[in-house]
C-alpha cells in the first residue's frame, strides 16, 4: 500500500495552468467519484485552492495508480500539461507525501508564509471527500494529524506572527499609537478600491465614526452608504480631519493634497491630539513635510511594506522550528502506518487481550484456592489463544499491498483500541 | 538583640541580589521575549518586593521608627515604592517590556542603600514623631511616583521617535502603544502630585509645631518648584494642547528637578532636613 500525491502549486506552475487546474467543490466531488468508479481508487483527498491543486490517495500499487491519477485530475483536462510540460507537476510517495501535506497545513508551502487560511481550506477539502465517501480510516487519520500539526505550528512557533498585508500593517501601526482602535474616528480620502479595503479592515476593529471625502461628492456618498459612514467633498476635509484620529488617503491625484500648512491648522483645531495618516496612494497624497508637525504619525506605502517585509523575515526564521515539529509528526504517523500489516496487528491484539486476561486473573485470584490458581492461569491463556487463533489465521492471508484489506486492519486497530496510549508518544517523538 | 540586627543586615545585603536577578530576567524578556524567562519575571520581582517589605517592617518594629533616617535609607524606600508601583502598572498594561527600565532605577537605589548601611540607634527624638513619619513617607511616595512617571515619559519619547522615524525595531515592537505610555505617565505624575501635596502640608504643620513657624530652605523651595511644574503640566494636559510628547518631556524634566532636590541640595546646600550626620 502507498500514499501518493500528485499536484501543482504557485511555485511549480504558472497562473495560466493553475487556474485551469482549479476545481469547484462540485467538480471535486465528481472527480473523486470518477476515480472510485473507473480507477478503483476509493480513498482520495482532492485539495483545490487558487494557488494549488493536489490529490492525495491511498493505493495498492503506486506504479499503476500514479499515471491514472495524473491523467484523470490533470493532463486530460489541461492541454498545457501534455507534450513534455510535465515539470509543472510534482509527485511524492509515502513519507514524502505525508510530509508535503503537513507542510501545506503549516503554511510552509503557501505564497504568504504561515498564513492561516490554508488550514480551513484543507478542512473543507476533507469534508468534500468525506461526503463523496472517499475517506477511509487511513486518510482520516492522516487528515487529523495534518490539522493537529498545523495548529501546533501556529501555537508553538511564531510562524503566524506579524502583519503580512498592507491593511494589517496599517492596523498594527495605528495600534502602536492608540492601543485600541475602538471608538477612534477614520476619514477615508478618495474612494478607490484599496482605500475601501483598508477601511473595511479598520471597521472590523471597531472604528467609529467613518467619514468619506472624495473629489466627486456622489462617489463619496455611495461609498459612505456602503460602509455606513458620512460623506464630504474635498473642501470639507479640514473639518473632517479635526473630527477623526486616522486618515486613510488613496486618491489618484498627481501631487500631495494634504500639506504642512493644512495639517498645522487641523492640529490647532484638534488641540494637538495625535493624528495618524495612512497614505496608500502612489504618488503620495500627504506631503512628507507634514512630519515636522508634532504628534503627527505619517505612514506611506514604503513604511507599510517595510513592516510587512519584517514580519515575513521573522516568519522565515521560524521555518526550522516548524520543520522539526513536522518531522516528529511525520515519524509518528509513519509508525502507525507501518503497524497496518497483519504481523503488527496480530501482535498488538495478543498484547491487548493478554493485558486484560492478566489483569482479571490477578483481580480474581483470591476467589480461588492456591492449588487452583495455576489451572485458572492455564485455562484463561488457552481461552485467549483459541479466541484469537481464527482471527490471526485469516489476517495472515492479507496481502501487504491491498488498500481495502489495509483499511480493515486500520478499522480493527481502532475497534480494539490498539493505538490507545500511543498518540502521546507520537507527539513527543 | 544582636540576632535581629544580623537578620536585618543579611536581608539588606540580599536585597540588591534579589532585585538584580529580577532585573536581568526582565532584560532577557525584553531582548528575547522567550516564554520561560517571561513566566519567571513576575514571580522573581514579587519575591524581591516581599523580601523588601519584610525588611522594612522588621526594621520599623525593631528600631521603633521608619527606616528613612538618612539619604541612603530614603533611596532604598524610594526603590521599594517604585518596584511596588511597577508591579501594579504591569498588571494594568499587561506587558512586561517596560520592566527593565524601571527596575534599573530600583536596582541602583537598592545598591546605594546597601553599600552605605547605617543601623543607627541614636536617632533624634523628633524623628520619632508620627506626623513626621507621614511627611517623610508621603514625600518618598511622591518622589517615587515622579520617578515612575519619568521612566514612562522617557519610554514614550523613545517610542514616539521610533514611530515617527519609521524605525520598526526592538523599541517599536516591545514597548506598549503611545496611548498606554501617556496614560501611565499621567497616572504616575498625578499620584506623585497628590503625595507631594500631602507631604508639603504635613511638613508645614510639623514645622510650625516644632519650630513655631514654617521654615523655608532650598529643599523646600525645590519641592514647591517641583509641585508647581507637575501641577502646570497636568493642568495643561487637561485643558490645553500640552499632551503627548510635551507631557512626556515635562515628566522627564520634572524628575531631573527632583533628583537635584534629593541629592545636590541634601548634600551641599542645607542643614535643615538633615538630622543625622
Amino acid at each position: 500500500m502507498s500514499l501518493i500525491l500528485v499536484g501543482l502549486n504557485h511555485e511549480s506552475a504558472p497562473l495560466a495552468v493553475r487556474e485551469k487546474a482549479a476545481l469547484s467543490p462540485e467538480q471535486v466531488a465528481l472527480t473523486l467519484k470518477g476515480l472510485r468508479d473507473r480507477e478503483r481508487i476509493s480513498q482520495a483527498l482532492l485539495l483545490s485552492t487558487c494557488n494549488r491543486t493536489e490529490l492525495y490517495a491511498v493505493v495498492g500499487d503506486a506504479g499503476v495508480s500514479l499515471p491514472q491519477v495524473r491523467d484523470t485530475v490533470f493532463t486530460s483536462r489541461i492541454p498545457e500539461l501534455n507534450g513534455g510540460a510535465d515539470s509543472f507537476l510534482y509527485e511524492h510517495l509515502d513519507t514524502e507525501a505525508v510530509r508535503h501535506l503537513f507542510r501545506v497545513t503549516c503554511g510552509l508551502e503557501s505564497l504568504v508564509l504561515g498564513e492561516q487560511e490554508i488550514l480551513g481550506q484543507v478542512k473543507n477539502a476533507f469534508e468534500i471527500s468525506r461526503s463523496a465517501e472517499s475517506v477511509g480510516t487511513v486518510l482520516h487519520r492522516l487528515a487529523d494529524h495534518a490539522f493537529k500539526v498545523g495548529k501546533r505550528a501556529r501555537s508553538e512557533t511564531r510562524i503566524g506572527y506579524g502583519p503580512v498585508s498592507v491593511a494589517y500593517a496599517a492596523v498594527e501601526l495605528a495600534e502602536k499609537v492608540f492601543q485600541t482602535l475602538e471608538g477612534r474616528g477614520v476619514l477615508l480620502v478618495g474612494a478607490g478600491e484599496n482605500g475601501v479595503l483598508c477601511a473595511e479592515h479598520l471597521i472590523s476593529r471597531g472604528v467609529e465614526p467613518l467619514l468619506v471625502a472624495n473629489r466627486t461628492l456622489e462617489r463619496a456618498e455611495t461609498v459612505a452608504r456602503d460602509l455606513g459612514g458620512e460623506a464630504f467633498s474635498l473642501d470639507g476635509m479640514e473639518e473632517a480631519m479635526a473630527r477623526v484620529d486616522i486618515v486613510v488617503t488613496t486618491t489618484g491625484a498627481s501631487g500631495a493634497i494634504i500639506d504642512e500648512e493644512m495639517v498645522r491648522k487641523v492640529m490647532h483645531m484638534r488641540e494637538s491630539r495625535a493624528l495618524v495618516f495612512i497614505d496608500i496612494a502612489v504618488p503620495r497624497d500627504v506631503d512628507p513635510e507634514v512630519d515636522r508637525v508634532p504628534n503627527i504619525f505619517r505612514f506611506d506605502m514604503d513604511s507599510l511594506k517595510s513592516i510587512v517585509d519584517q514580519s515575513i523575515t521573522r516568519r522565515r526564521k521560524e521555518v526550522p522550528a516548524v520543520e522539526r515539529l513536522i518531522d516528529a509528526e511525520v515519524a509518528g504517523f509513519m509508525r502507525w502506518w507501518e503497524s497496518l500489516a497483519s504481523g503488527p496487528v496480530i501482535r498488538d491484539l495478543n498484547r491487548v487481550f493478554e493485558g486484560v486476561r492478566a489483569h482479571e486473573v490477578e483481580r480474581n485470584a483470591k476467589r480461588f484456592q492456591s492449588e487452583d490458581r495455576e489451572q485458572l492461569d492455564i485455562f484463561t491463556r488457552n481461552l485467549i489463544r483459541k479466541l484469537l487463533a481464527g482471527t490471526a489465521q485469516r489476517l495472515k492471508h492479507y496481502r501487504a499491498g491491498n488498500p481495502e484489506e489495509m483499511e480493515r486492519l486500520a478499522a480493527l486497530r481502532e475497534a480494539f483500541g490498539l493505538d490507545e496510549g500511543k498518540d502521546e508518544d507520537d507527539a513527543d517523538a | 538583640m544582636i540576632n535581629t540586627e544580623l537578620f536585618l543586615t543579611i536581608l539588606l545585603d540580599l536585597l540588591p541580589v534579589f532585585y538584580a536577578v529580577a532585573f536581568f530576567d526582565y532584560l532577557l524578556v525584553f531582548v528575547t521575549n522567550e516564554s520561560t524567562v517571561r513566566r519567571l519575571a513576575r514571580p522573581l520581582l514579587i519575591t524581591a518586593v516581599l523580601v523588601n517589605l519584610v525588611y522594612l517592617l522588621a526594621y520599623t518594629v525593631y528600631f521603633e521608627h521608619i527606616p528613612m533616617v538618612n539619604i541612603y535609607q530614603v533611596m532604598g524606600a524610594v526603590g521599594f515604592a517604585v518596584a511596588a508601583t511597577y508591579l501594579w502598572v504591569e498588571t494594568k498594561t499587561g506587558t512586561p517590556h517596560t520592566g527593565p527600565f524601571i527596575l534599573f532605577l530600583v536596582l541602583a537605589f537598592q545598591v546605594v542603600n546597601t553599600l552605605f548601611p547605617k543601623l543607627d540607634r541614636d536617632v533624634p527624638d523628633i524623628l520619632k514623631s508620627a506626623l513626621l513619619s507621614v511627611h517623610v513617607s508621603m514625600a518618598v511616595l511622591g518622589y517615587s511616583a515622579f520617578a515612575v512617571a519619568a521612566v514612562y515619559g522617557l519610554i514614550y519619547l523613545l517610542q514616539y521617535r521610533a514611530i515617527r522615524t519609521k524605525k520598526f525595531g526592538l523599541v517599536f515592537r516591545r514597548f506598549p502603544s503611545l496611548d498606554i505610555l501617556d496614560r501611565m505617565n499621567t497616572y504616575a505624575a498625578s499620584f506623585g502630585l497628590g503625595f507631594l501635596t500631602v507631604a508639603i502640608i504635613t511638613g508645614a504643620i510639623w514645622s510650625t509645631h516644632v519650630y513655631g513657624a514654617v521654615k523655608i530652605d532650598p529643599k523646600v523651595l525645590v519641592a514647591f518648584l517641583t509641585w508647581a511644574l507637575y501641577g502646570v503640566a497636568l493642568l495643561g494636559r487637561r485643558f490645553t494642547s500640552w499632551r503627548g510628547p510635551r507631557m512626556a518631556f515635562s515628566s522627564v524634566l520634572g524628575f531631573l528637578v527632583v533628583m537635584f532636590s534629593m541629592v545636590a541640595v541634601n548634600l551641599f546646600l542645607t542643614k535643615f532636613h538633615i538630622f543625622v550626620s
